[in-house]
C-alpha cells in the first residue's frame, strides 16, 4: 500500500509525505492532548508525567512522555478549559492554562522544562489555541461548537442547521452533493442514523429530532477523514457528542413558540394566508457533580408538539370563486347515522368529518454519567430516548388496485371521516457506553464502546387508538370524485418496523517513539422486524352513499346494488396472518493503522480497513416459481433471480493515507489532505424490499364483471370475500397471478468511493483563518437498480430515436408485452456500477475567538451519477429516475443534492452592557443556485409503463414536433401552440441553450436563493451568588430575516412547471402486434389559470418564501 | 514566507484545473424528424342535427368545413393524425338552444373533456346528432353540456365486390324508439333493432357493429322503417333509394317526430365514394 495515487486534477500536486489522519474512535466522541517535553537544548525527556485537569470538573488524565519525548493523551473530554502540568525529577514543574479540547481535534501542547535551579527569563508556551492549525486535521469538514448552537439561529431547534454550516453541505442533510441516505450520524459514537434508511434520521417521518440541541457539546463533520476507524458513510460523517456534568450543578429550563400569526401573510406582492398552527417546544437540561471531581450526570428532558387544523374545506363550504364543495352535512351525517344505527345488524363509528387538531409530538430524553475512575481510565454511559408521533391523512394510493379518484384528502371534492387518518409512531431507545484507558507508561491506551439501539415504529389510528378492524370504504360523490372515506387506512393494520443495533467497538494504540500503531474493530449486527399489508382488510368502492347502503341493507324486494370496485389483499404463508419480513445484517470492521511523526512537522498515517457484510437469509422466503424463470441483465444475458438468497459476503477494503504539513513550524500555515477508499453502507430497506416482496407473502383478490356485482359488503374483515377457507402448508408456490420481485445481484456490493482531498490552511492577523480546500470523489461501487424482467425495446420512437417499449404488460400478450415473463409485473435488481463522481472546491475564511466570530465559505461542486440513490423504497429508486431511453440504464448525469455554487457564512456578536445585561446578535447565511429539476413529459413516450420520467426532446424547429390542442375546451391552433412552446424554449435559460438535444436528468436549476436567518438573544443577570449566574435570556428569531425586511426578498422561485409538455399518443397506433410507427403527439398545455405558460418560475407560496419568528425565554440556574 | 506562495499557487493552480474538468453530459444524439409528417386521416362531417343552423367545422381548431345545412353532408378532409379536436362553431351568429354562445365539442375520457384519437389511414364519420335543446343533466359538477352532439364512427372504405354496393344504418332521430328497417313488404330486416346513437349490438362473442358496411345487390330499393319488430308498424317509408355499384352509402334516420318539415321524422343518406 505504498503506492502514490494520482487522480485527475488532483494530479498536479505530488503527495509528498505522509500525513497523519485524526486517530479517533468509530464515530468520534472524545478530543485529544498531544504534544513533545523537550529540555532546553531540545532533547526529548522520556518519562515525564503528564497531567492534564479538565477545570470545571476537576477530571483528570495522566500520561507519560515516551522514547522521543512525546506524550498522548488520546480520549479527553470534548472542552475546557484544561490545565496541563508536567513533572519530571530534578526540573521545574511546568503548567499552561486556558487550553480548550475541541471534537475529533488534537490540541498540541509542547512543554520546555528547565532544570530546577537554573533560571531563564520567558517560557517558550507553545500552546495550540487555534484549532483549525492542527496536526490532526487532514480531509475536509468542520465543527460547530456548543456556544454556536446556543447563540446562532435554529427555527426548528435542529441540529441539522448547524451541520448545514459546512461548507460543503447541500439540501436535507447531504454533502459534496451525493445522496443523504449515505451519511453516518452518530451521538456518542452510537450508530443513530436511521439505518433502515425510510428517513435519513430516526424521527423524520413524525418531523421530530432524535436529539434536542441543548443536549449537545460540539458536532464534527467529517467528508474524509483518512483515519480507518471512522467508516459506514460515502457522504459524511456528522458525529454529535453530548454534555457532561461539572463540578457545579447548573442548568436551563426554556420555551420557544411560533405560530401562524408570526408568518408573512404575503409571498412577494400577493396575499396568501396559511393555515393556523402553532408549535411549543420547552424542556429542561440540568447537570452536575455526584461526587466532586469524579462521578458527573447531565440531564436533558423535552418536549416538542404542534397542532394543525386537519379540515381546511370543511363541510358546506365553498371556494372563493363561489363553487360549492361536493360535501355537504346532511349527506355525512345520513352516512354517519347509517353506519351507527343498529338495525342493520352492527353498527360502526366512523369518527367525525368536523374539524379536529392533527398533532405533531415528541418527548426526548437524555441522561448521562461520566465516571473518572481515576487519571488512567474513564467510563461514561448515555441512554437516549424518543418518543414521537404524527397525525397524518390517508394515503390516496389505490396500493395495487385502481386509486379512488381525486384522492381521499380533504379537498374541495373529498371529506374523510376522522377514523381513516393515521398516527405515525417513531420511537428511539439508546443506549452506549464507553471506556477508555491510557497505560500511566504512555505506551499503550485502549477505547472500548459497545452500545444498543431500539427502533420502534409503528402506526395507529388518529388520537392513538389501534386501528379499525373494519374495510376500506371510499364513497364517491356526484362529481364522479371521491366524496369520503372510512375504516381503516389501507397501508396502516399491521404496518410496523422494529430495527435493533448491537454494536461493539475496541481501538488499541501503541505509542512507540514517533509511531503510532493502532489496532481495532467497529462491528454492528442489525435485526429488522418489517411489516406491511396493504388493503389487508379488504377495500370497497362504491359510486354514492345510497349505493353503499343499498349493498349492506337493500330495501326488500331489491337487489343489493354492486360496489364499483372491491379488492383484497391476504397472507399466502399459514400460520402467519400478516407475514414480515424478519431478517438480520451484520457489518464487521477490522482495520490497523499507523501515525509516522518521526519527520519535523509532518504527520503522516496510512491504514487498511476491511469490512465485512454479512447478511442473515435464515427466515426468508423463497419463491419456487420464479426461481425457475429466466431474467435479463443489463447486457442482455439470461439471469436468474433467487429472492430467498441474500446477497454474499464480499470482503471490502479501504486502504486510506492522509497528511499535515505545517508548512513553516510555526502553525501559521498548513497543508493536508490525502487519499482513499471509503465503504459506507446502503438503507437497509432496499434490501428488506427483497424480503417482502418475493411475490409468495400475499395473494390477491379482485373480482370484475360479473363477480363484482356480487359482492356484498361486511364489517366482519375475517369474512371479506375472496379469502381462502384454508392455505396449503407454504410451499414457495405464489397465489398470486401476478407478482412484484425485488433482488439483489449476487456480487452485490455495499457502495464504495474512492477519495482524495488536498487543503490549505493559513493563519491571518487578527484572529482570522483561511482555508482552501479541494475534494474528488469517484465512485468504485455506486449503487443501480434495473428491472430484470423488462423485455427488449420493439421498435423505436419515429421523429425522436429513443427507444420504443412494447404496448402491453398483462398476463396473456404473447407478443409486444414488456414483460419477459408474463407472470412478473417487475423483477428489480439492486445491482453495483462504477460510474458516478463528484469534485467540489471550498475557500473559506473563518474567526472563532473574540466578541465577534464567524465564518464565510464559497464552494463550487460537480457531482454526477446514474441512479439519483434517494428513494425510500427499491421501486421508487427505479421509477424516480428521469431517463431519456432505457430505464434499465440512465445516463450519467446530475445528482439531485447537486448545488453547483453555494456561499455560507455566519457571524455572532456578544456585547456585554453593563455587568448584567448583554445582547448577542447572529445571523447565518446561505446563498445558492436553487435546486435542480429535470425537464419531462407528462405520459410515457418510450411506452416503458413508467409516466412522467421521460426527459423531453428540445425542439429546433416546428417540423421537429407535433403539437395538439390539450383538450376540447382548448380553442388553439396547432401553430399558436408551437408559438407559445417556443417563446417559452427562447426565454428559458436552460431549454434555449439545449435545442436540438434531450434535455438532461437534473440540468435545468431554479434560481438563486438567499435565505438570511437571524436572532437576537438579550441576556439578563439579575444575581449571581458565588460566581454562578442566575438569568434569563429573552430570543428572538427570525427565518428569512430579508423577507421581514421587504416582502419581495427571500422569495423563493420553483419551476413553473417540469412536466412541460404532455405525451398523448401516436400518429399511429402502438399495439401488442404493431409498434407505433408514427411520430409521437404532444399537447403543451396553458398555465392553470388559462393563460400561455410564458415564464419558466413562480413564487413558491411554502413556508421557504415566508419570514417565519419565534420567540422564547430562558432561565439560567 | 516563500512555501507559503508556493503552496498558494499550487492551489491556485489546482482550483483552475478543477473547474476546467467541467464535461458535458453524454446523452444520445436525437433523431428528429426535419420535416412536417405525411401522415392523415380522414373525416366527412354530416350534420343531423335536428333543425340545427349552418355550422362551421373545425379539426384542431382550423377550419376544414363551412356552412354544413341540417341534413347534409361534407367530402371527406384529409387530416393530420395523431389527436384531433373536433368542434363546430355556427356559421354566424350562436348556435343557440342549450349550448348557447358556447361550442359544440367532441368529448371523450372519463371528465369528458379529451379530443378525438384518430390513428393514421382511418376514416371516419362525424355526426352531429340531436336537437338545440337537449337539456344538460342536472348532476353537480356533471359535464355534458346539454344541446347537440357529436358521434363519431369509423368507415371501412374497401371497395365493394362486383356488382354490390355496401350500405349501413343509423338511428339519429331523438325521440324515436327502435327502428328495424327492411325492403318494402319484407318479413325479415336488413338492420335490426336500432336504438338511437347506439353503435353495437349484443355482447362477446357475438357482437354486432353497426358501422360495419353490409354489402347488397346495386339497385334501386324501397326500404320500410318499422318499429317493435322487423313486422312491426312501418313508421317511415324511404322509396327509390339508389344504390350503385362499387358505392358505399349510410343511411341515417333524421328528425324529431312531431316537428314540421324538413325536421320531422325522416332518412337522408351518404354517398362515402
Amino acid at each position: 500500500m505504498k503506492k502514490i495515487f494520482i487522480q485527475l486534477c488532483v494530479s498536479m500536486f505530488v503527495i509528498l509525505a505522509l500525513i497523519p489522519a485524526s486517530v479517533f474512535a468509530q464515530g468520534v466522541t472524545t478530543s485529544s492532548v498531544s504534544g513533545t517535553i523537550t529540555d532546553s537544548k531540545s532533547e526529548g525527556l522520556i518519562g515525564a508525567t503528564v497531567i492534564a485537569v479538565h477545570v470545571p470538573s476537576g477530571t483528570r488524565y495522566g500520561t507519560a512522555s515516551n522514547g522521543a519525548g512525546r506524550y498522548t493523551l488520546p480520549a479527553v473530554r470534548v472542552g475546557g478549559p484544561y490545565e496541563i502540568t508536567v513533572v519530571y525529577t530534578g526540573y521545574k514543574s511546568e503548567s499552561q492554562t486556558g487550553i480548550f479540547a475541541t471534537l475529533g481535534t488534537t490540541s498540541v501542547v509542547n512543554f520546555t522544562m528547565t532544570e530546577e535551579g537554573v533560571s531563564l527569563g520567558g517560557v517558550d508556551i507553545t500552546a495550540q489555541t487555534n484549532s483549525l492549525i492542527s496536526a490532526e486535521r487532514t480531509g475536509a469538514g468542520s465543527n460547530i461548537k456548543r456556544e454556536q448552537f446556543e447563540r446562532l439561529p435554529t427555527i426548528g431547534r435542529s441540529f441539522t442547521d448547524f451541520s448545514a454550516l459546512t461548507p460543503q453541505a447541500g439540501a436535507n442533510f447531504s454533502f459534496g452533493g451525493r445522496s443523504n441516505l449515505y451519511n453516518n450520524f452518530s451521538i456518542d459514537g452510537a450508530t443513530s442514523n436511521n439505518v433502515f434508511g425510510l428517513s435519513p434520521l430516526p424521527g423524520g417521518q413524525s418531523n421530530a429530532q432524535p436529539i434536542s440541541v441543548d443536549a449537545i457539546e460540539e458536532i464534527n463533520v467529517s467528508l474524509s477523514p483518512y483515519d480507518v476507524s471512522q467508516g459506514s458513510f460515502t457522504g459524511a460523517g456528522v458525529n454529535a457528542v453530548t454534555r457532561s456534568g461539572t463540578n457545579r450543578v447548573e442548568g436551563s429550563a426554556y420555551y420557544f413558540y411560533r405560530d401562524q400569526s408570526l408568518v408573512n401573510k404575503k409571498v412577494g406582492a400577493q396575499e396568501s394566508p396559511i393555515t393556523s398552527f402553532d408549535n411549543q417546544n420547552f424542556g429542561v437540561r440540568v447537570g452536575g457533580p455526584i461526587i466532586k471531581n469524579k462521578l458527573f450526570y447531565f440531564i436533558n428532558v423535552e418536549r416538542e408538539t404542534r397542532n394543525d387544523p386537519a379540515v381546511l374545506f370543511p363541510a358546506d363550504g365553498s371556494s372563493a370563486t363561489g363553487s360549492a364543495y361536493q360535501q355537504t352535512s346532511s349527506e355525512l351525517n345520513r352516512l354517519r347515522d347509517f353506519l351507527l344505527n343498529p338495525d342493520k345488524g352492527w353498527t360502526y363509528d366512523p369518527g367525525s368529518f368536523e374539524n379536529f387538531d392533527a398533532q405533531t409530538s415528541s418527548w426526548k430524553y437524555l441522561a448521562r454519567l461520566d465516571y473518572s475512575i481515576n487519571d488512567q481510565n474513564k467510563i461514561s454511559v448515555r441512554y437516549n430516548q424518543l418518543n414521537s408521533f404524527r397525525d397524518v391523512p390517508p394515503s390516496s394510493s389505490g396500493g395495487f388496485a385502481s386509486a379512488p379518484p381525486g384522492g381521499r384528502s380533504n379537498s374541495n371534492n373529498a371529506l374523510p371521516f376522522s377514523s381513516i387518518w393515521y398516527r405515525i409512531n417513531n420511537n428511539l431507545s439508546n443506549v452506549i457506553a464507553e471506556l477508555n484507558t491510557t497505560a500511566k507508561s504512555g505506551r499503550f491506551s485502549n477505547n472500548f464502546q459497545v452500545g444498543y439501539s431500539a427502533f420502534r415504529d409503528f402506526r395507529q389510528s388518529v388520537g392513538g387508538a389501534d386501528s379499525p378492524n373494519f374495510p376500506t370504504v371510499d364513497i364517491l360523490g356526484p362529481n364522479g370524485q371521491t366524496l369520503t372515506s372510512f375504516g381503516a387506512e389501507p397501508f396502516t393494520p399491521n404496518n410496523r418496523l422494529d430495527q435493533d443495533v448491537i454494536q461493539i467497538n475496541d481501538k488499541f494504540d501503541f505509542f512507540l517513539g514517533n509511531h503510532r500503531l493502532t489496532l481495532g474493530t467497529a462491528n454492528e449486527f442489525y435485526s429488522f422486524y418489517n411489516v406491511f399489508t396493504p388493503l389487508i382488510n379488504g377495500s370497497y368502492q362504491f359510486a354514492s352513499i345510497n349505493d353503499f347502503i343499498n349493498n349492506v341493507a337493500p330495501p326488500t324486494g331489491t337487489n343489493p346494488t354492486a360496489p364499483t370496485q372491491y379488492a383484497v389483499q391476504y397472507s399466502a404463508v399459514k400460520g402467519q396472518p400478516a407475514p414480515a419480513a424478519d431478517w438480520g445484517a451484520a457489518q464487521l470492521g477490522f482495520y490497523a493503522q499507523d501515525q509516522y511523526t518521526g519527520i519535523k512537522n509532518l504527520s503522516i498515517t496510512l491504514g487498511l480497513r476491511a469490512d465485512v457484510p454479512l447478511f442473515n437469509d435464515d427466515n426468508v422466503l423463497g419463491n419456487a416459481v420464479s426461481d425457475t424463470m429466466q431474467f435479463r441483465d443489463i447486457n442482455g444475458n439470461a439471469e436468474t433471480i433467487r429472492v430467498g438468497e441474500l446477497p454474499k459476503t464480499t470482503v471490502l477494503y479501504s486502504p486510506r493515507l492522509g497528511f499535515n504539513w505545517d508548512v513553516n513550524g510555526k502553525k501559521t500555515t498548513q497543508v493536508r489532505g490525502g487519499t482513499g477508499i471509503f465503504t459506507g453502507r446502503i438503507p437497509f430497506v432496499w434490501v428488506s424490499n427483497q424480503v417482502s416482496n418475493n411475490g409468495v407473502f400475499f395473494g390477491t383478490y379482485q373480482p370484475t364483471g360479473a363477480d363484482l356485482s356480487g359482492i356484498r359488503f361486511t364489517n366482519d374483515i375475517t369474512r371479506n370475500p375472496g379469502l381462502p377457507t384454508s392455505l396449503p402448508d407454504f410451499n414457495g408456490q405464489p397465489l398470486a397471478n401476478e407478482f412484484i420481485l425485488n433482488s439483489t445481484a449476487n456480487n452485490f456490493r455495499f457502495p464504495q468511493v474512492w477519495r482524495s482531498s488536498l487543503g490549505v490552511d493559513r493563519k491571518l492577523p487578527g484572529g482570522f483563518t483561511a482555508t482552501l480546500e479541494g475534494m474528488f470523489t469517484q465512485d468504485l461501487n455506486a449503487i443501480y437498480i434495473r428491472d430484470a424482467n423488462l423485455a427488449a425495446p420493439v421498435s423505436t420512437v419515429n421523429g425522436d430515436g429513443r427507444s420504443l417499449y412494447g404496448a402491453s404488460s398483462n398476463l396473456t400478450a404473447t407478443t409486444g408485452n414488456r414483460r419477459i415473463n408474463r407472470r412478473v409485473i417487475q423483477a428489480l435488481v439492486l445491482d453495483n456500477i462504477s460510474e458516478g463522481y463528484a469534485y467540489s472546491f471550498t475557500a473559506q475564511i473563518q474567526k472563532t475567538t473574540g466578541p465577534i466570530q464567524g465564518m464565510f465559505a464559497y464552494t463550487y461542486t460537480d457531482s454526477r451519477d446514474i441512479n439519483n440513490q434517494s428513494g425510500s423504497t427499491a421501486g421508487s429508486l427505479y421509477t424516480g429516475n428521469a431517463v431519456v431511453g432505457n430505464p434499465n440504464l440512465p445516463n450519467l448525469s446530475f445528482a439531485n443534492n447537486l448545488i453547483p455554487h453555494r456561499f455560507t457564512g455566519f457571524v455572532s456578536w456578544r456585547q456585554e452592557w453593563l455587568r448584567q445585561v448583554a445582547t448577542t446578535l447572529s445571523f447565518i447565511y446561505t446563498g445558492n443556485v436553487g435546486a435542480n429539476f429535470s425537464y419531462v413529459m407528462g405520459g410515457s413516450v418510450n411506452s416503458d409503463g413508467i409516466n412522467n420520467n421521460d426527459l423531453i426532446y428540445v425542439p429546433k424547429s416546428q417540423n421537429e414536433i407535433i403539437l395538439v390542442p390539450t383538450d376540447a375546451r382548448d380553442t388553439r391552433t396547432p401553430q399558436q401552440i408551437w408559438e407559445q412552446y417556443n417563446a417559452y424554449i427562447e426565454q428559458d435559460k436552460y431549454l434555449s441553450g439545449r435545442r436540438g438535444k434531450f434535455a438532461e436528468r437534473n440540468g435545468a436549476y431554479q434560481p438563486w436563493v438567499h435565505l438570511l436567518n437571524m436572532r437576537l438573544l438579550a441576556d439578563v443577570i439579575p444575581f449571581s451568588v458565588k460566581d454562578k449566574k442566575y438569568g434569563i435570556q429573552f430570543s428572538w428569531e427570525v427565518q428569512n430575516f430579508l423577507n421581514l425586511m421587504n416582502s419581495d426578498w427571500g422569495v423563493v422561485k420553483v419551476a413553473n412547471r417540469s412536466n412541460i409538455i404532455n405525451f398523448v399518443g401516436y400518429e399511429t397506433a402502438h399495439t401488442a402486434t404493431a409498434p407505433a410507427s408514427g411520430r409521437p403527439v404532444y399537447t403543451f398545455p396553458t398555465g392553470s389559470d388559462g393563460q400561455p405558460l410564458a415564464t419558466s418560475y413562480i413564487n413558491s407560496p411554502g413556508l421557504g418564501s415566508r419570514y417565519q419568528m419565534q420567540f422564547g425565554v430562558r432561565i439560567f440556574f | 514566507m516563500k512555501n507559503t506562495a508556493k503552496i498558494l499557487f499550487f492551489a491556485l493552480l489546482a482550483l483552475a484545473s478543477m473547474s476546467s474538468c467541467t464535461r458535458d453530459t453524454e446523452y444520445p444524439d436525437p433523431a428528429p424528424a426535419n420535416e412536417a409528417s405525411s401522415l392523415r386521416f380522414k373525416m366527412l362531417f354530416c350534420n343531423a342535427g335536428v333543425a340545427s343552423p349552418n355550422l362551421n367545422m373545425l379539426l384542431n381548431n382550423e377550419v376544414v368545413g363551412s356552412n354544413l345545412e341540417a341534413y347534409s353532408y361534407l367530402p371527406y378532409v384529409s387530416f393530420p393524425a395523431g389527436i384531433a379536436q373536433i368542434r363546430a362553431k355556427a356559421a354566424s351568429g350562436t348556435i343557440g338552444g342549450t349550448l348557447g354562445s358556447n361550442d359544440l365539442l367532441f368529448r371523450a375520457g372519463a371528465t369528458n373533456n379529451n379530443n378525438f384519437t384518430a390513428p393514421s389511414g382511418r376514416n371516419y364519420t362525424a355526426f352531429v346528432t340531436d336537437t338545440l335543446q337537449r337539456p344538460k343533466p342536472t348532476t353537480i359538477g356533471a359535464t355534458d353540456p346539454g344541446g347537440l352532439r357529436f358521434f363519431v364512427v369509423e368507415d371501412n372504405l374497401a371497395t365493394p365486390a362486383a356488382g354490390k354496393a355496401h350500405v349501413r344504418f343509423y338511428h339519429l332521430a331523438p325521440g324515436a324508439p327502435a327502428v328495424w328497417v327492411g325492403l318494402k313488404d319484407s318479413t325479415t330486416a336488413i338492420f335490426n333493432d336500432r336504438r338511437y346513437r347506439a353503435t353495437s349490438q349484443g355482447t362477446a362473442p357475438n357482437v354486432v357493429n353497426f358501422n360495419v358496411f353490409v354489402p347488397v345487390n346495386a339497385g334501386i330499393y324501397d326500404f320500410d322503417v318499422h318499429t317493435t319488430s322487423a313486422t312491426g308498424p312501418v313508421v317511415l317509408s324511404v322509396p327509390n333509394v339508389t344504390l350503385e355499384e362499387g358505392k358505399i352509402y349510410t343511411i341515417y334516420a333524421k328528425g324529431k317526430p312531431g316537428l314540421a318539415e324538413p325536421n320531422g321524422l325522416g332518412a337522408a343518406i351518404i354517398q362515402h365514394n
